[in-house]
């Protein structure tokens, strides 16, 4: 290095330093969240979900969202002010989620994060949410990380995933007791806890498979089940492996019990995607789409209505329930709209209707949704396995 | 680098900026976080010029080597309360450990080989950090503690931004000396010809495979920063995706150019931002920049810049040579 | 135990046979042009697109949107190498391949923009129910997948073998500049080259799509076991691109069921490393002078 260059990069350095220590000096502690009261006449909510990649299917929940929105406007709004909702795109990448959810709370404004899409997108913000006292209301994701107690701000309102084990466990206890029975699951968050919530309700299973999203040949899981005299699988997959595997069972001449998991099964083109659906079940805290169901009515006219070109299926009905979580909070408000007060009435929430069934809160649990039950395939459409329902909250409040 | 007119502006703007952004109130955090984030993938983008442009080794799995740097930094400071600058450090020779096992084999692979090992690199790090729950929290990530650094907490925005910035000078500074000693000459001749480089007395091989070894410890260091400023790390953020996001700003900057790696990483960051509301859309842009930087622009950003430059060179050097006079 | 290792590698060589026709379509390409072609399965991914809007846009016969895909597959290899590689004759070898990269990520992100990222479902070729003979279960797709490439491998073969476009490769391959002396029409056999190519990705492509639905990602895995296959063939010889291909897919079947399939790819990935590092011109290859 020459002496000039020494020079300059000593003084440089010096300057930095400087300014370094002067913001050091001013900004000793951090800047709050913005956004804790509405003031204007629009309350601004935000998500993330993803419309690219692999796991773009599920970012439909922001179709959802967007219908229930748009009807509350249509209505009137909330408390005279109307409801805005800006959703990005975060791949399912939580480094994106990160950056995203900075952006909604410090540059966007948003008073709260709702409906936003994944496990491991959630996982990464969730923390810094709660610390900056932002409301993270109803994100797709049952893991059990997000039913910790002591997160304030932390709003599920699915069933905790091992409910959705048990509720599989407990059919397969009461109906195939005795038969061989296997798990196929992915091998995170998101399997893992279904597979333990499996395990809890039949004791053991005789086969428990791995797999990870990637993989696109599960020719040898099939055989290896087959092989071992398996006459009941579970699958806790998300949709695409889940069809890869069930398609690969049908090819392979092999018909055992089949039981997915509901995240597995809410999209509109299942019965294109697998031929040989009829007779499996899924589990479900969502009507079947097309049912009767006056919520699920309900929101597929809103659909029809305020989303036009996206299905009423399963995935944006998630939407939809972060929709109803949302208003039911903001609609109990008394006076100026904030933060805090928005996190106190959800906390009275006990036995609310949702498109989910019954969700309640309290100031020591947030716990969401309680219970799940059976979906059958038949003829081309799901039907409600009558006596399947399993109540989750029972085991959780032990 | 020693163009001061350029350098020296850019410099002072990077530093004051934090105090103009005091002026848009809490938005500042956002913008803090990009700019930052900006400054850390700039080091990974000189790291692996430095592998591209200046060896001609080609690495598609970059993001392997900053997923190392990442889990380790976040690991010790999960685990041990590692702070800011051990937390890199260890990060950047953990990366340098690893790229061994590509970087000797490397010796060995002929050119579009090492393509192909280095994207199964960068896959099989993520495989192994969502299988290995016990160590990195599988899929669910590790969460940080509020960084520290030598004792003096610097978990606000504007002291990240600070670490950040620093950090891409210093590596800035470390790559710039490194091309202008031997080891700096050895791989330009590597990148012209190996045959020549053999012929001319250049151990080929470790050669090839210290370059393997600078740009990863460089890629792992700025993971451990990276892991700091987010606060967290999990194994989606470093898939083939992010290694082609570096590769982009490599190409696009123009290869074997600091200022390039740098502008290219401007670039495609603010593409990948800007873009992030339409699905696909910023993967079409790139990537179509790319192929018409190959066939139209070989030297990218880089040569663009110096033709515009080029006119000024004269009084650059005046003012250089009064320099030694009077110091 | 022995019929389930049968079942299972009858598997993975059905499996296989969709690397080893990436891999063959790869080998192609390389060796008439040197180059390795980084957005083969993003070609072939494309072409799929075409037979899934033939098929369910516009209501043409499957077989018919096949032949459509696969004569599309062949003009776009062509309209690349044409457009994009013939103006980069002569450059470094890490300029080709960063062109190549270049049109993979392009043409993901279209795709992606025009059709989104939800999967799209595609029609088996053939949907004939399964046999069991000493009770092994055969698939007649498997069957029609091994028998297609063993026969678009003798085709190849005997093409390259025996035709003045076989010998024009070689003589282009050996020295492109004395080639063109020789009248040999070099940018004509080169086009045919990387249309057959990437013809080849797209049989692959549309094989692989009943199971892995239509989406832009969809020959992501794929093609890196693609790679793989060649890299295990020598990249160079059409045997060993097949041999690779198919001992592929038993290796990784065999992972699947006795290993771990979580990290089937990095086990793979760490096999191929010791391989490279033993004979680095791959199991089949023959060792390459290195020119100056």
């Amino acid at each position: 290095m020459s002496n000039s260059m020494l020079r300059l990069v000593t003084n440089l350095a010096a300057g930095i330093a400087c300014a370094f220590l002067t913001s050091y000096a001013a900004v000793a502690a951090d800047p709050l969240a913005p956004g804790g009261t509405v003031t204007g006449d629009t309350i601004v909510l935000g998500q993330t979900a993803a419309q690219s990649g692999p796991q773009a299917p599920i970012g439909a929940s922001k179709w959802g969202l967007s219908a229930f929105i748009a009807s509350v406007n249509a209505h009137g709004g909330v408390a005279g002010k109307k409801l805005r909702l800006i959703s990005y795109d975060d791949g399912y990448q939580p480094a994106q989620t990160t950056a995203l959810d900075k952006k909604l709370v410090y540059e966007d404004g948003v008073f709260a994060i709702v409906g936003s899409i994944g496990s491991p997108t959630t996982a990464a913000v969730y923390k810094v949410l709660n610390e900056a006292h932002v409301p993270l209301v109803s994100m797709g994701s049952g893991s059990p990380l997000f039913y910790q107690p002591g997160l304030k701000y932390v709003f599920p309102s699915w069933p905790i995933y091992t409910t959705d084990g048990k509720t599989m466990g407990a059919f397969v206890k009461k109906h195939f007791s005795g038969q061989p029975a296997a798990v196929i699951y992915q091998d995170d968050a998101f399997g893992k806890p279904i597979l333990e919530g499996i395990k809890s309700e039949l004791g053991k299973v005789d086969v428990e498979i791995p797999y990870v999203p990637s993989q696109v040949d599960f020719s040898s899981a099939v055989i290896k089940l087959k092989s071992a005299g398996i006459k009941v699988v579970m699958l806790a997959t998300i949709a695409t492996s889940g069809a890869q595997i069930l398609n690969q069972m049908a090819s392979l001449d092999y018909h055992p019990t089949r039981i997915l998991t509901s995240s597995a099964c809410g999209y509109g083109g299942i019965f294109d995607a697998i031929g040989s659906l009829d007779g499996a079940y899924c589990t479900a805290f969502l009507p079947p789409p097309g049912s009767a169901d006056p919520q699920w009515a309900e929101f597929a006219s809103a659909m029809g209505k305020y989303a036009p070109g996206h299905a009423a299926d399963i995935y944006a009905a998630w939407g939809w329930l972060a929709g109803q979580v949302t208003y039911a909070g903001l609609e109990k408000i008394k006076g100026p709209i904030t933060r805090d007060a928005f996190v106190a009435q959800l906390e009275t929430l006990h036995d609310f209707d949702t498109i989910a069934g019954k969700i309640s809160y309290s100031p020591q649990r947030h716990d969401g949704g309680c219970c799940q039950l059976l979906w059958q395939a038949k003829g081309g459409k799901w039907g409600i396995v009558p006596d399947s329902a399993f109540n989750g909250s029972a085991a959780m409040t032990k | 680098m020693p163009r001061y007119a350029v350098t020296v502006p850019v410099v002072i703007i990077a530093a004051v900026l934090p105090l103009v952004l005091q002026l848009i109130g809490e938005r500042q955090v956002y913008w803090l976080f990009v700019v930052s984030e900006f400054f850390v993938f700039a080091i990974v983008a000189i790291s692996l010029d430095l592998l591209m442009g200046r060896t001609g080794q080609i690495s598609l799995g970059h993001s392997g080597f900053v997923a190392v740097g990442a889990y380790t930094a976040a690991i010790l400071n999960a685990r041990f309360g590692v702070d800011l600058l051990g937390g890199a450090f260890a990060g950047g020779s953990l990366a340098a450990i690893a790229s061994l096992f590509l970087g000797v084999p490397a010796t060995r692979l002929r050119g579009h080989y090492l393509g192909i090992v280095t994207l199964g690199f960068g896959i099989a790090v993520d495989q192994i950090a969502l299988k290995w729950d016990a160590l990195t929290g599988g899929d669910q990530g590790l969460h940080l503690h509020r960084p520290t650094l030598l004792g003096l907490d610097v978990g606000t925005p504007v002291l990240m931004y600070y670490v950040a910035l620093i950090a891409l000078i210093v590596a800035t500074l470390l790559v710039w000396s490194l091309t202008r000693t031997r080891l700096g000459r050895a791989f330009a001749a590597v990148k012209d010809s190996e045959i020549a480089a053999a012929a001319m007395g250049v151990p080929v091989a470790s050669t090839k495979v210290v370059a393997f070894v600078c740009s990863a410890f460089l890629a792992g260091a700025a993971g451990g920063i990276y892991a700091f400023l987010a606060g967290f790390v999990a194994p989606e953020d470093f898939g083939i995706d992010s290694s082609l996001l570096f590769f982009a700003m490599v190409v696009i900057g123009g290869m074997g150019s600091i200022p390039g790696a740098i502008g290219g990483a401007i670039i495609v960051d603010a593409i990948k931002n800007a873009a992030a509301t339409v699905s696909g859309l910023s993967l079409a842009i790139l990537g179509g920049m790319i192929v018409l930087v190959v066939l139209f622009f070989p030297g990218g950003l880089k040569a663009l810049l110096r033709r515009r430059t080029a006119k000024r060179r004269p009084l650059d050097r005046t003012r250089n040579a009064t320099v030694p006079l009077d110091a | 135990m022995t019929q389930y290792l049968l079942q299972i590698s009858l598997a993975g060589l059905a499996q296989g046979s969709l690397y080893a026709l990436t891999a063959l379509g790869l080998v192609v390409i390389y060796n008439a042009s040197t180059v390795v072609n980084f957005a083969h399965g993003a070609m072939g991914m494309a072409a799929t697109y075409v037979a899934y809007v033939l098929i369910s846009q516009l209501h043409v016969p499957v077989p018919l949107a096949f032949v459509g895909a696969i004569a599309a597959a062949f003009i776009l290899g062509a309209v690349v190498q044409a457009l994009l590689l013939e103006r980069l004759n002569g450059a470094p070898i890490l300029t080709q391949v960063v062109v190549t990269l270049g049109l993979f990520m392009f043409l993901e992100g279209v795709l992606g923009l025009a059709f989104g990222y939800n999967p799209r479902p595609m029609a088996p070729p053939i949907a004939i129910a399964p046999v069991t003979v000493a009770g092994l279960v055969l698939r007649p797709q498997d069957i029609v997948q091994l028998a297609l490439l063993v026969a678009l491998g003798v085709a190849l073969a005997a093409l390259f073998g025996a035709t003045k476009l076989g010998l024009g490769m070689r003589a282009i391959t050996e020295n492109t500049y004395a080639a063109r002396l020789m009248g040999i029409p070099v940018g004509r056999v080169l086009g045919t080259a990387w249309g057959l190519g990437v013809l080849l990705a797209a049989v692959a492509a549309i094989l692989a799509a009943p199971t892995t639905s239509v989406t832009p990602n969809m020959m992501d895995t794929i093609v890196v076991y693609g790679f793989i296959a060649a890299i295990l063939g020598g990249f160079g010889s059409l045997v060993g691109a097949v041999v690779g291909g198919l001992i592929l897919g038993v290796i990784v079947n065999m992972i699947d069921a006795f290993l771990a399939p979580e990290l089937a790819m990095s086990i793979v990935f760490g096999l191929l490393v010791l391989v490279l590092y033993v004979r680095p011109d791959g199991l089949f290859g023959r060792k390459a002078v290195q020119k100056v």
